[in-house]
């Protein structure tokens, strides 16, 4: 009988908040999938899933997953955190009730349950504990009964790992990818534009059905290149190691390697070594480097991210529960998540964080940190959360895509969840914007008085 | 006159609403004006009617009078009404916080149910009403089996949860002297009907005596010692209740718990099972096999009609009321002001109630899967089994 496969959220999600708040973590993309899509490429089959009850009804099994013990066939658990499912053949062909491990380290103090294939009982047993994303109990009554292996894997932990992490695991995504869809090289059969310019074809690798107007340039000197049925508009440059989603337009931009572009994304301008998980819009002029971005992200035109700090030293990102944690990454951009607008010209700084939601406008330098379902540039508010739904109906229907009810609950349902952090913004309306001018001249003026007087003085 | 303006301030909320309202009745009584004057040009009314309307004043006089006495009655309207506090519904939290009309909401009961079979699915309602509703079933059993159940029915708020990671082999020895696996189908052997149990015994997969004690998964032990009430039942006593108090651990984790247990006692006997047993006979094989005593039990009360008491007859079985030597035993809890008289039957609480329905039931075995026919059958009412067990839990 086969395996159930199922994937799991651990209790790591919640260094990955805020972009984890809409979207279980197996739905995060890293090279050419998201995990859920690498484990339905590897198997031929959609995994099931268990994730936080706000998120169930659409990404998981529901809340109360009960069919997944129906069949009496082994549950194999996959991490959600993983990024290579390399290890999940050898899982499955292990005996019943063996569990696999990532021992602990300096970083992560304690083993991390990786993947276990379990007798529907013992699943019983833990998936009490693995609903609320307990793992580390799980493990420890597993290890009452299971054969515990320790295995090397590499799993997101924080969330610059989809950044750092992201060349390698495109190229370790191809060979999957070519075997999926049957892809072949531009040495095989290179574009008839006489206009494309292909360096190193060997690991360019382009869908049938994409559009590529020349001239342009696809570079693989330094990484594979994988293009699927996207439209890459003149004048474009993309580098590898890059993967472009299908139904994505590059207007006329410069991609720069180590860079994924989820499906359907309209991008312009320069983008550099990041991540954009799909349904994303960053049309315009405007460097966008070292970043990750949701789902239903739209990024005005001329707006621009650092990922450099002046000091050329490591850059501090600010995370929920953790506060401010030292990324050790020199070179490090912004976090939006899911259906974040950025209006037009707006700055912002490496490290940069932005929940679920925000509509930031009319700033020239955002706030490093936004709370999920802010409103406003010089005065933040609560983004009144009817309107939110109303403008993410529009922007939906757009792509010709349906605003499900559950969706709309999911998306509620994160806005109540994260309400309690929003509660100084109510109290303290003008707290994160830049003072109003005529402020800021006066209290200028005061120091500068009390700095002549303080010299006078002396 | 700073703490009436103070007093009135609290009224700011209201300005707008008690302005439109002030604009309405007046437009109204203005109507009125207009239909009292139509009135009173067309109609001779009696002579008290002008010395109540002031009519012996002159218009300003009359006027004056009548706006100085508004005046006063609106200023007391107001003054009280600025008594009260009013919140707009939307307003924002702050500092200084006021909580109205505050009821905290009770915390809804963690339920732990030891049983299986068909019996327990007649008990998932109770989810709906439960923090959470967790069904340990019985050692012998596949938990893939509830699970499929279950799924067909989008329970809610209902897991399942084996006992052990393997399963055990149940067998049973019966007043003849035999012994059996409880799975063999006893109560549908004839020459068996008249039997009844008098030993149970635990053997793991291969039919040996477990070396030592099952280990027992450590969410069973959380569940049993964190739960607000145990239930046993509904389900065969033998098949389904008893074989997981054969297991120390869990035995053990009952013992610590502070939970309400609630025994639901069979409708009917079983054959080759509980031949002959009466209610005190029940209670007594949960003391025998799984060491304490429930604190209450609930018996069924409902009459059972005489077609389906005659189908069960000719299976040899009988229904299990309380018997009059049992109502004879102990009158108890006389500071309870319950509608039936409780009896404390072998140390536990008895409680009658009308637990049963009757209902037609398409039935099918898993040997001939393909082989199914109508019955109609008695089995515990899950609505009425679940307000029982909520009033107990209330009470308890």
């Amino acid at each position: 009988m086969t395996d159930t496969i199922v994937l799991f959220e651990d209790e790591g999600h919640c260094a990955l908040a805020p972009l984890v708040h809409s979207r279980p973590v197996f739905e995060l993309r890293c090279g050419i999938y998201t995990l859920r899509e690498r484990l339905t490429a590897t198997l031929g089959v959609a995994p099931e899933a268990v994730c936080r009850g706000h998120l169930a009804a659409v990404f998981g099994a529901g809340r109360w997953p009960l069919r997944l013990l129906s069949s009496g066939a082994p549950v194999a658990f996959v991490n959600g955190r993983a990024l290579s499912v390399n290890w999940l053949p050898r899982l499955l062909a292990a005996p019943i009730n063996t569990v696999y491990v990532v021992p602990g380290s300096k970083g992560i103090l304690s083993d991390v349950l990786l993947g276990a294939r379990l007798s529907p009982a013992v699943t019983s047993a833990v998936l009490f504990e693995l609903l609320q994303q307990r793992s580390e109990a799980a493990l420890h009554e597993l290890r009452r009964f299971a054969n515990v292996v320790e295995i090397e894997a590499r799993m997101l932990a924080f969330p610059w790992d989809i950044i750092t992490e992201n060349a390698k695991q495109i190229a370790a995504d191809l060979p999957l990818f070519v075997q999926a869809t049957g892809a072949v090289s531009a040495a095989d059969l290179p574009p008839d534009d006489r206009h494309i310019v292909v360096r190193n074809p060997a690991h360019v690798f382009i869908h049938p059905d994409a559009r590529l107007d020349g001239p342009l340039v696809l570079d693989a000197r330094d990484g594979p290149l994988v293009l699927g049925a996207a439209h890459v508009e003149p004048f474009s440059f993309v580098q590898g190691p890059a993967f472009i989603g299908n139904g994505t337009l590059i207007a006329s931009a410069r991609i720069r390697g180590e860079t994924s572009i989820g499906p359907v994304c309209r991008i312009g301008g320069e983008v550099e070594a990041s991540v954009i998980q799909g349904y994303s819009n960053k049309h315009h002029d405007g460097f966008l480097g070292h970043s990750y971005l949701g789902e239903w992200v739209n990024i005005g035109a001329m707006t621009t991210n650092s990922d450099l700090k002046n000091t050329y030293g490591s850059i501090k990102v600010v995370l929920e529960q953790l506060g401010q944690v030292d990324s050790g990454q020199i070179k490090l951009g912004c976090f939006l998540a899911d259906h974040v607008k950025l209006g037009i010209g707006v700055h912002l700084t490496g490290g940069s964080v932005i929940g679920v939601g925000s509509n930031i406008f009319g700033i020239h330098s955002a706030p490093k940190t936004v709370l999920p379902f802010t409103w406003g540039g010089d005065i933040f508010h609560d983004y009144q959360i009817d309107r939110m739904i109303g403008v993410t109906r529009k922007v939906m229907s757009r792509r010709k895509i349906e605003l499900q009810p559950a969706y709309e609950t999911l998306l509620r349902d994160v806005f109540a969840l994260t309400r309690g952090n929003r509660v100084a913004l109510l109290d303290q309306p003008r707290a994160r914007g830049p003072l109003p001018m005529v402020e800021a001249e006066a209290a200028l003026a005061r120091a500068e008085a009390e700095a002549m007087h303080a010299y006078e003085a002396a | 006159m700073k703490r009436i303006i103070k007093r009135l301030s609290s009224l700011a909320y209201l300005a707008r609403p008690l302005a439109l309202t002030f604009l309405g009745i007046m437009l109204l009584s203005l109507a009125a004006a207009y239909g009292a004057v139509a009135l009173y040009r067309q109609i001779a009314f009696p002579p008290w009617v002008s010395v109540v309307t002031l009519q012996m004043l002159p218009h300003w006089q009359r006027g004056l009078i009548f706006a100085l006495i508004g005046f006063i009655v609106l200023a007391g309207g107001i003054w009280q009404l600025s008594s009260v506090a009013v919140i707009p519904l939307g307003m924002r939290a702050t500092g200084d916080q006021m909580v109205l009309g505050f009821q905290q909401a009770r915390r809804a009961p963690r339920i732990a149910v030891l049983s299986g079979g068909p019996g327990l699915l007649r008990l998932v309602s109770l989810g709906r009403q439960a923090q959470q509703l967790t069904c340990i079933i019985p050692v012998q059993d596949p938990v893939e089996y509830y699970y499929r159940a279950a799924s067909m029915y989008n329970f809610e708020n209902v897991m399942y949860l084996a006992p052990t990671p393997e399963t055990a082999q149940v067998i049973v020895t019966l007043s003849d002297g035999s012994q059996r696996d409880i799975k063999h189908n006893i109560p549908y052997d004839d020459a068996l009907a008249s039997d009844h149990v008098v030993g149970v015994d635990l053997l793991d997969e291969q039919g040996v005596p477990f070396a030592a004690p099952p280990i027992v998964f450590r969410q069973v032990i959380e569940v049993l010692e964190q739960a607000d009430a145990i239930i046993l039942g509904p389900g065969s006593l033998f098949e389904s209740v008893i074989p997981n108090l054969l297991l120390p651990g869990v035995r053990e984790a009952i013992e610590r718990s502070s939970a309400c247990t609630i025994f639901l006692c069979n409708l009917m006997t079983e054959p080759g099972l509980t031949s002959g047993f009466s209610v005190a006979d029940h209670i007594r094989q949960i003391k025998q096999y799984g060491a304490f005593t429930p604190d209450y039990v609930l018996v069924n009360v409902q009459r059972i009609e005489p077609d389906v008491r005659r189908i069960y007859e000719a299976a040899n079985q009988k229904p299990v009321y309380l018997t009059p030597e049992e109502y004879e035993e102990t009158i108890a809890s006389a500071n309870q002001r319950s509608a039936t008289p409780d009896l404390i039957i072998e140390g536990a609480l008895v409680a009658e109630a009308d637990l049963a329905a009757s209902t037609y039931q398409l039935s099918a075995s898993l040997a001939n899967p393909g082989e199914s026919r109508t019955v109609q059958v008695l089995r515990h009412d899950p609505d009425k089994l679940a307000e029982a067990i909520m009033a107990i839990l209330t009470r308890a």
